[in-house]
């Protein structure tokens, strides 16, 4: 049974000069559940929109989503998502930034801990817990974005161009991390890059997204 | 970390300047190259803030109007961040509200202090009015900008993790509108004073402006200096002390990398 399934997706912007942008056409796509695809395209390919729209924080012109046979209508505990830049709030320590999607969904104080303490060693955060963003580097930064994915327990995570914003040693080390992470946390995964050696590296499925439509 | 200032070449030219400045002034006043109506020299200004500390003129009227500036302004930023919180909450209130605030924000505060003086007399209330509503519109409409620029990555966060309007507004809108919360409470410093001296300067009973005008009367112009001096002071050191506050609050997230 796949897991996310997209079927015969359209989505049309309007462009700065008043032109209607083409962004996705006819994109029918099935992830079976613990498939890791990637997607790959050159930058204003569409592929990030695609993401969005999966991830229910756009909505389709027309098309639909559906997560285990139920209609995406808009955001979903059961989808994480991972930003290109970690998206950690600046104000917050990362231990509070990996806790917000708690906090939110009212998990009981004892089982925030919990969560937090699990994930915060998974991901090497040991040590960093109250610092903030702004104190730490960019490959941290998007170990703490994915802890605060993870620590949610969705189904299926999306991850947007989720290293293309750290240096190229660690980036190669954040690659090798998600590969075991997966196998140990076995989730649906969806990740979007424009690094084909990165999808190909990662993923046990590469879809090739054209320029433009 | 605090960097290590070396004193340069540039500085030394820099206190050249004013000794030179002032040994000037005073050697223009003292030979009566200018009147000692025009400029007073150093020395007269300094004898003159001696003279009105020791007679025990100054104290009540410096106290008076720094009582004046911070009821009307610590009422200014409540009211006004109060209302930011409101409109970013209720974003139907700010539709209905901002075209009255608009309308009050665009008269000159300057012409309304007649009206202010008939309706509050010419001592302590009709001064907070005046400052209050000098300031409080820069501290609304900063703190407003400053949660609608909230970046919208911030936003799709929220989204993911299906947070609610009060938990977007209190946990997101808020912390990032704090900076620029911060600014307008620093502009509203410096606007603050300049409001308390221009109405004690038209009609009151005590205040530095009063004590200003006063002077301008007498034909003493050590004493303005004195208090136009003393007014800076103030000033700088009130806008020094918010930024301090603000500093507190926020230099932690707001630290780089390279500093730590």
């Amino acid at each position: 049974m796949p897991a996310i399934k997209a079927n015969k997706i359209e989505k049309y912007y309007q462009s700065a000069d008043g032109e209607m942008v083409h962004a996705l056409k006819d994109v029918t796509l099935e992830i079976k559940d613990g498939e890791f695809v990637a997607i790959v395209g050159p930058s204003g390919c569409g592929k990030s929109t695609f993401l969005e729209i999966v991830a229910g924080l756009l909505s389709a012109d027309q098309g639909e989503v559906f997560l285990d046979d139920k209609k995406i209508t808009g955001t979903s505990r059961e989808i994480g998502v991972v930003f290109q830049d970690a998206s950690l709030f600046p104000w917050r320590t990362i231990k509070r930034n990996i806790a917000f999607g708690m906090e939110t969904a009212k998990v009981p104080k004892e089982e925030q801990e919990e969560r937090l303490a699990h994930y915060i060693e998974m991901m090497n955060l040991k040590g960093f817990e109250h610092k903030f963003p702004s104190q730490l580097s960019g490959g941290m930064r998007q170990r703490a974005g994915i802890a605060r994915t993870l620590v949610m327990n969705p189904q299926a995570i999306l991850m947007d161009e989720p290293f293309s914003a750290v240096d190229h040693l660690t980036r190669c080390t954040l690659q090798d991390e998600l590969i075991k992470l997966r196998e140990a946390e076995k989730k649906t995964i969806l990740f979007v890059t424009h690094d084909i050696n990165e999808a190909v590296y990662l993923a046990d499925r590469v879809i090739l997204f054209s320029p433009r439509p | 970390m605090v960097k290590k200032r070396k004193i340069t070449w540039i500085n030394i030219l820099q206190i050249v300047t004013i000794v030179l400045l002032l040994a000037y002034m005073q050697y223009a006043v003292d030979s009566g190259k200018i009147s000692k109506i025009f400029i007073a020299s150093p020395k007269m200004i300094w004898d003159d803030a001696v003279k009105s500390i020791k007679t025990g003129v100054l104290l009540p009227n410096l106290i008076l109007t720094l009582q004046e500036v911070f009821v009307g302004y610590f009422l200014a930023a409540a009211v006004g961040i109060s209302i930011a919180l409101l409109w970013t909450l209720f974003p139907k209130l700010e539709e209905y509200m901002d075209v009255f605030c608009q309308a009050i924000m665009a008269v000159p505060k300057t012409a309304i202090l007649p009206l202010l003086i008939l309706w509050f007399g010419i001592g302590f209330q009709s001064k907070v009015v005046l400052i209050f509503l000098f300031t409080v519109f820069q501290i609304l409409y900063n703190t407003v900008t400053g949660a609608k620029q909230t970046d919208i990555k911030y936003l799709k966060v929220a989204k993911v993790f299906q947070a609610n309007r009060l938990q977007i507004v209190f946990h997101i809108m808020i912390p990032a509108a704090i900076p620029s919360l911060f600014n307008g409470l620093k502009l509203a410093a410096a606007t603050a004073l300049t409001g308390v001296v221009f109405s004690e300067m038209q009609s009151a009973k005590g205040g530095l402006g009063y004590l200003l005008s006063e002077a301008q009367n007498l034909l003493n112009s050590a004493r303005m200096f004195f208090i136009i001096i003393l007014v800076t002071v103030i000033s700088v050191l009130f806008v020094q002390i918010i930024h301090l506050i603000e500093y507190l609050v926020c230099h932690k997230w707001q630290q780089k990398i390279h500093d730590v």
